[in-house]
């Protein structure tokens, strides 16, 4: 301590610093300063940014998952945190609606489904196309079908973040914003991490990576697969009267409605949201209804992919939306930060894009 | 202190865990005796001291400020709070003392100046800070001559600069002819974190706050009877409704015709070819008056590693509902050209654009008054592009107009009777 340089050292020391301030690093922030640790979060931007992948209204949590049915596990436990998250802040995150998932017979989504519930318990419902003419207000071909489970909902994305921040921040985690990581230097075992930033230089014991579409760069020897690829949404006003009217605003309430579609054909990704969509149209006996209406938003991050990741895929796809999969492990970062702590080299990546559901379900 | 079953209620219909204020308390014994009567037993539960209609800017700081003064209080959003479809999304507004348009406002902004700090201090966030501004103009000019006008009257210090000492001092291209003022306590207020702290707070202090709940219809009543506010989910009453409601504003207070126009207002995040220029600490917040009509302001890096620049008004008259909300590429054309007359060092790739909104009024001065035929409605609307820093100290004009009928802060700039007749 009578060097005054390393008592410099020590104030910047700590237990973990946790890199990237998106839905997983904020989480593992929470979930280290829960356990007594001494964390710092070090984020590129403002949290709450919307460069990444966690930004918006609305995200889909579901236990059936057809990706794999190792991740049925997970999402349960993330239910689990995210209703403790709540009581903890006293915000409401998780609004359950269900579920419908509409796909082709023996297509990855319907099989994959299937087998994640009946490996995992989870009741759901297989509906025929007419059913779901009958009970939603979506054109499906003959050959469709579909799976509702009722356990799907909607996780309210930013204020999931603003709240792990503001709940980590209270239980003394340090958090640094607007300031980018500029290199690792990992040392031999055992000996602490460097983190260098712009503004200054840190250590630490162990080091945690949620950098997001950021990770391949900040890791970059490791030379990690990872592809990032652009996606848009758009928020649509429905012609109303149609869903107004008698029977129809029954079927689809309000509770119902907000499925945000989830289409296993490639020619649409149509994601509601729940902004005006659940306000949007009550009738005037005040029953819960219908009628989706809104406000168009995209742009900025549309033209930031552009500009930013020129070489991005611009593949519209089915399921793929990134953002599912990124909330739903948002959470179980808390596991994987277990992992880290008792083992010597880093996971690679919380994100595990395992590129083939497809693949797997055969 | 007796619990009436109204008291339980409430603490469920707050949605808030923490123990009820003593101050709430007491409303609620205040209200009790009406308890008798079962209609206005159901009806009690949804009813407050004041409703606060708008969770922007301007409705959390008031909702906030009528929390902290011990006042029941429900502060309805239609959508969520810290949503980007009205004036208050984003990274960045600028705070600044001198003030061009009116030095009316300069009172109001060191008002507005010693409440963010209060709220830093209270939430324990970083919420604003300081750069300086750094205005050019042409001599005779609406910038320069009001804003040295407002520094002089206000005793607010400043620094006139030459072209060649702009030039010297910062990346900026200025014509000879052009001029510059710099003043040191100007700066920038993180804007959707700002909110959420309001948001936040105010939720602390037992405000019950309802998002995705849009308003329908408020309801004056004969002076003295409560004020109704009807919703897509329920209907609510209070003693006072504060009506923060942005670009839609005009549309909730229908009858009284306001001159309210909303215009749509784009920004871009440009990368610049040469960081070190337009780092925080480098760079102050800029504003450019290149004629009568065509005004720019930007930011250095902050929240994001790019220049931030946008032109102030000359957008379109636009709907909330129906505008363009995507950045188009004539918008990036428009302050590209900018960038490269006036700042070429940074125009580099557009990183983001975004569009927000303005509500203007005729005279581009605020509106915050009461509603001329219900003295129970209180009104903050037609804040035209430079409202948001004023939203810590508009929270509590609104807070006293609600509560006492009065302020001390000097508003009378601000009445709607202004644009009668």
């Amino acid at each position: 301590v009578k060097n005054p340089k390393s008592k410099r050292q020590i104030a910047k020391s700590s237990d973990v610093i946790v890199i990237g301030g998106g839905a997983m690093g904020s989480a593992a922030a929470y979930e280290l300063t829960k356990r007594g640790l001494k964390t710092r979060l070090i984020e590129q931007h403002f949290m709450g940014h919307d460069l990444g992948s966690s930004h918006g209204l609305s995200r889909i949590i579901r236990r059936d998952y057809y990706e794999h049915p190792d991740y049925v596990p997970l999402v349960d436990r993330s239910y689990a945190l995210w209703r403790e998250l709540e009581k903890v802040s006293g915000e409401s995150l998780l609004t359950i609606t269900g579920i419908i998932g509409i796909g082709t017979p023996g297509g990855a989504y319907l099989t994959g489904s299937a087998l994640a519930c009946k490996l995992h318990d989870i009741p759901y419902e297989r509906l025929k196309a007419a059913e779901i003419r009958k009970r939603y207000p979506f054109q499906v071909d003959d050959s469709q079908e579909g799976v509702f489970q009722k356990d799907g909902g909607i996780l309210a994305i930013e204020r999931c973040i603003a709240t792990y921040r503001a709940e980590a921040k209270k239980l003394g985690a340090a958090v640094h914003e607007f300031e980018e990581v500029v290199a690792i230097e990992p040392e031999r075992s055992g000996s602490p991490i460097r983190v260098r930033t712009r503004k200054d230089e840190y250590s630490t014991e162990k080091l945690v990576v949620c950098a997001g579409p950021w990770a391949g760069r900040l890791l970059k020897d490791l030379n990690l697969p990872l592809k990032v690829e652009r996606q848009t949404l758009g928020f649509y006003t429905p012609l109303g009267n149609g869903l107004r009217s008698s029977s129809a605003r029954c079927r689809f309430s309000s509770s119902i409605w907000a499925h945000r579609t989830f289409m296993d054909f490639p020619s649409s990704v149509s994601t509601v949201s729940r902004s005006r969509a659940i306000t949007a149209a009550r009738s005037s006996n005040r029953k819960r209804s219908s009628v989706i209406s809104l406000s168009t938003m995209t742009g900025s991050s549309a033209i930031f992919s552009r500009s930013t990741f020129p070489r991005a895929t611009e593949r519209c796809g089915w399921a793929r939306c990134a953002s599912t999969r990124i909330l739903l492990t948002a959470i179980s970062s808390s596991i994987y930060i277990r992992i880290i702590r008792t083992s010597p080299s880093p996971p690679a990546s919380v994100v595990t894009d395992s590129n083939s559901p497809a693949e797997w379900v055969r | 202190m007796a619990k009436s079953p109204y008291h339980c209620v409430f603490r469920i219909d707050a949605q808030n865990n923490r123990p009820i204020l003593n101050s709430q308390s007491a409303i609620c014994n205040k209200v009790k005796p009406m308890a008798k009567n079962p209609k206005s037993k159901i009806q009690n539960p949804k009813s407050s001291d004041v409703i606060v209609v708008g969770g922007g800017a301007m409705g959390s700081a008031t909702a906030y400020e009528l929390a902290r003064r011990g006042v029941k209080t429900r502060l309805i959003e239609q959508h969520f709070i810290g949503h980007d479809l009205g004036s208050s999304h984003g990274l960045s507004r600028i705070i600044r003392r001198d003030n061009y348009n009116h030095p009316d406002y300069v009172p109001l902004a060191d008002c507005s100046y010693a409440l963010w700090r209060e709220l830093e201090k209270t939430s324990g966030e970083s919420l604003l800070t300081i750069t300086g501004i750094i205005g050019i103009g042409t001599p005779g000019g609406r910038y320069l001559t009001g804003s040295e006008l407002s520094c002089k009257l206000h005793d607010i210090p400043y620094e006139r600069l030459t072209a060649a000492e702009i030039r010297k001092r910062y990346p900026f291209n200025v014509d000879d002819n052009h001029e510059g003022m710099f003043q040191k306590d100007a700066g920038i207020l993180a804007v959707e974190r700002c909110i959420l702290m309001y948001r936040q707070e105010a939720k602390k202090l037992g405000a019950a706050i309802h998002e995705l709940e849009e308003v329908l219809a408020i309801e004056p009543e004969r002076h003295g009877a409560p004020v109704r506010v009807r919703t897509r989910k329920d209907e609510y009453t209070a003693d006072k409704v504060v009506v923060c409601a942005g670009p839609w504003a005009g549309r909730m207070l229908k009858e009284l015709n306001l001159p309210l126009r909303v215009e749509r207002q784009t920004l871009g995040f440009y990368v610049p070819l040469e960081r070190a220029p337009f780092e925080l600490g480098a760079l102050p917040a800029f504003l450019f008056e290149l004629n009568a009509d065509e005004f720019y302001y930007g930011f250095p890096f902050f929240g994001v590693d790019c220049l931030k620049v946008a032109r102030h008004h000359g957008g379109q008259i636009v709907e909330p509902e129906t505008v363009e909300r995507n950045f188009t590429t004539e918008d990036d054309r428009q302050l590209k050209d900018f960038l490269k007359k006036c700042i070429p060092k940074a125009a580099g790739p557009l990183r983001m654009g975004k569009v927000c909104l303005y509500t203007n009024t005729p005279d581009k001065h605020f509106i915050l008054d009461r509603h001329p035929h219900n003295e129970n409605i209180v009104i903050a609307a037609g804040f035209s592009g430079h409202g948001f820093k004023f939203a810590s100290c508009v929270g509590e004009v609104m807070a006293d107009l609600a509560t006492k009928g009065k302020t001390q802060h000097k508003i009378d700039l601000f009445k709607i009777a202004r644009f009668g007749k």
